[in-house]
């Protein structure tokens, strides 16, 4: 799923410059367990509070970007393995994701194209867009961020048991 | 309940004469008339005198008299006659709503009337392109009108639902691709090398396999678009046989809805045996959808009210749409500064003559 910056509704969660990009799920009125999000933090130290549903014992990283930015993802520790990586200026990154997997794509800065390796989907990615990915086949994506200055932010949510991580926004 | 300041379908552009039709749209009574030069027209349809329905009156000049006791309103809503006395009360006003008519239908704007931008109205013009050919159908639901956008936002029910016609059962094997832009969500599934569906094989003439494809591309809150078809296998879609099935999906009230229904086809065009199967068809379609959905209503209206919806992946574009129109209602409850969100009509204004299709 591609989420656009403007998009209506996108943003789940702005309290004092916390911004939700995506969240599994990204509201608690369906009463499903939570297992991740991942939240734009404004510069500083510290983590605000949790968003919504979010349990106690979450597994936090962060990552920062340009000007003090800074990208959160927490998960579930017993359901979700987080892996976090910072990519930048042009150069081109072949993404794997694995049957059950999950990969956030998020530029922090600049724009980054992302393509399917075998067809001929890509879309341009800006800073404020969040790209999901999930399934249970394994899929390969090619992420080629713009020239510097860019940075683009992968992450990837693996299952900790057999089960497929399936995800509803 | 629902968005307001948006453009909702009506009705068809033929369903609208010299003689008042009656309407509900989001719970508003509206009565829809031509003026002499075909102008078409809303007005609320309840007389400001005693509250008589005006649909239920005759049209006089440009105006429409009231059955009951004659109160006349002009196409502005404003009385202009009293026969039983001189003086117009100044209070002698009905609702007027702005209204688009466009390329057959007639859209009414049923929100704050300075938020009103015919611009708004979306691209219907599959429908009045001679490159084009329609095939039209308009069904009343019984069924509140999120179902119906849930319906088309997840067309794994075609496996299902659509066997005899636009089902088989790969279609629910292909992921989605689910793109959200402003207050658009796109959901989109490509069904590489399989045979076309039975409704189009027979239509489009087709054997062997292709590429199928469908995306349903969903204008929040009242409007979608499903491009649709079949092209050569690792051919552009555009080169292929294409299909525009336009839904305009308005709100009567809780539980019942309008659905106005378009599939246009850029291939047969003048083909009359295929438009006569391809009518029938596709009445068989909208009629399995209107039952299924009449049955989702009730269980609806039966669940507790603690359980919800359990969704799966498949339901992505589902769940975005939900929160787009979920934000969209909130929205509009706290300008309107109603947070329990209870439906509230516009104040009676007198409003300059309807705006042309």
């Amino acid at each position: 799923m591609l989420v656009r910056a403007d998009s209506d509704g996108s943003r789940v969660d702005e309290t004092a410059g916390v911004t939700t990009l995506a969240a599994s799920p990204d509201t608690a009125d369906r009463g499903d367990p939570w297992r991740w999000s991942v939240r734009l933090l404004p510069p500083g130290n510290g983590s605000p509070a949790a968003g919504p549903a979010v349990t106690d014992g979450a597994e936090r990283q962060l990552l920062e970007g340009p000007d003090g930015v800074r990208l959160e993802v927490a998960t579930d520790p017993t359901h979700v393995v987080a892996e976090a990586h910072l990519h930048s200026g042009g150069k081109a990154v072949d993404l794997v994701r694995d049957a059950g997997s999950q990969l956030v794509v998020v530029p922090l800065e600049g724009e980054a194209l992302i393509s399917d390796s075998t067809g001929p989907w890509r879309r341009w990615l800006s800073p404020g867009d969040v790209f999901v990915v999930e399934g249970e086949e394994h899929e390969s994506l090619r992420l080629t961020p713009a020239p510097e200055p860019s940075h683009v932010a992968v992450l990837r949510l693996s299952p900790r048991g057999n089960d497929a991580l399936r995800w509803v926004p | 309940m629902y968005v307001l300041n948006t453009w909702y379908v009506a009705a068809w552009s033929h369903e609208v004469t010299r003689e008042p039709t009656a309407r509900t749209i989001c719970e508003i009574p509206i009565v829809l008339y031509r003026t002499e030069a075909g102008l078409a027209v809303a007005l609320e349809d309840r007389c400001a005198h005693r509250a008589y329905p005006l649909s239920a009156g005759r049209v006089v000049g440009d105006s429409i008299e009231c059955g009951y006791h004659g109160f006349t309103f002009g196409c502005d809503g404003v009385c202009t006659r009293v026969p039983a006395q001189s003086t117009i009360p100044q209070r002698a006003v009905v609702r007027s709503f702005p209204v688009v008519e466009k390329d057959g239908w007639i859209w009414v704007w049923t929100g704050d009337r300075d938020k009103a931008n015919p611009a708004d109205v979306p691209d219907t013009h599959w429908m009045n392109d001679p490159e084009w050919a329609p095939v039209t159908h308009s069904f009343r639901f019984d069924c509140r009108h999120d179902l119906i956008h849930d319906n088309l936002l997840d067309l794994t029910h075609e496996s299902f639902l659509h066997q005899t016609t636009v089902g088989d059962d790969y279609i629910y094997e292909h992921g989605i691709t689910v793109e959200v832009e402003g207050n658009v969500v796109r959901v989109d599934r490509l069904m590489p090398g399989v045979e076309a569906p039975p409704l189009y094989a027979t239509t489009m003439g087709t054997e062997g396999l292709y590429d199928r494809f469908h995306c349903t591309e969903f204008f929040v809150p009242s409007y979608h678009v499903l491009h649709s078809g079949i092209t050569g296998q690792g051919r552009p879609r555009e080169e292929g046989y294409l299909i525009k099935v336009l839904n305009g999906i308005t709100p009567i009230d809780a539980h019942t809805s309008w659905y106005y229904y378009a599939f246009c086809r850029n291939f047969a065009i003048d083909d009359e045996q295929a438009t006569a199967e391809l009518t029938e068809g596709l009445h068989v379609v909208l009629t399995e959808d209107a039952d299924a959905l009449a049955l989702q209503e009730k269980g609806m209206q039966g669940r507790p009210a603690d359980q919800h919806d359990v969704l799966i992946a498949q339901d992505a574009g589902v769940a975005k749409a939900r929160r787009i129109l979920a934000q969209m209602l909130k929205k509009e409850q706290l300008e309107r500064g109603n947070p329990d969100g209870a439906t509230q009509p516009a104040k009676r204004v007198a409003a300059g003559a309807p705006s042309a299709g």
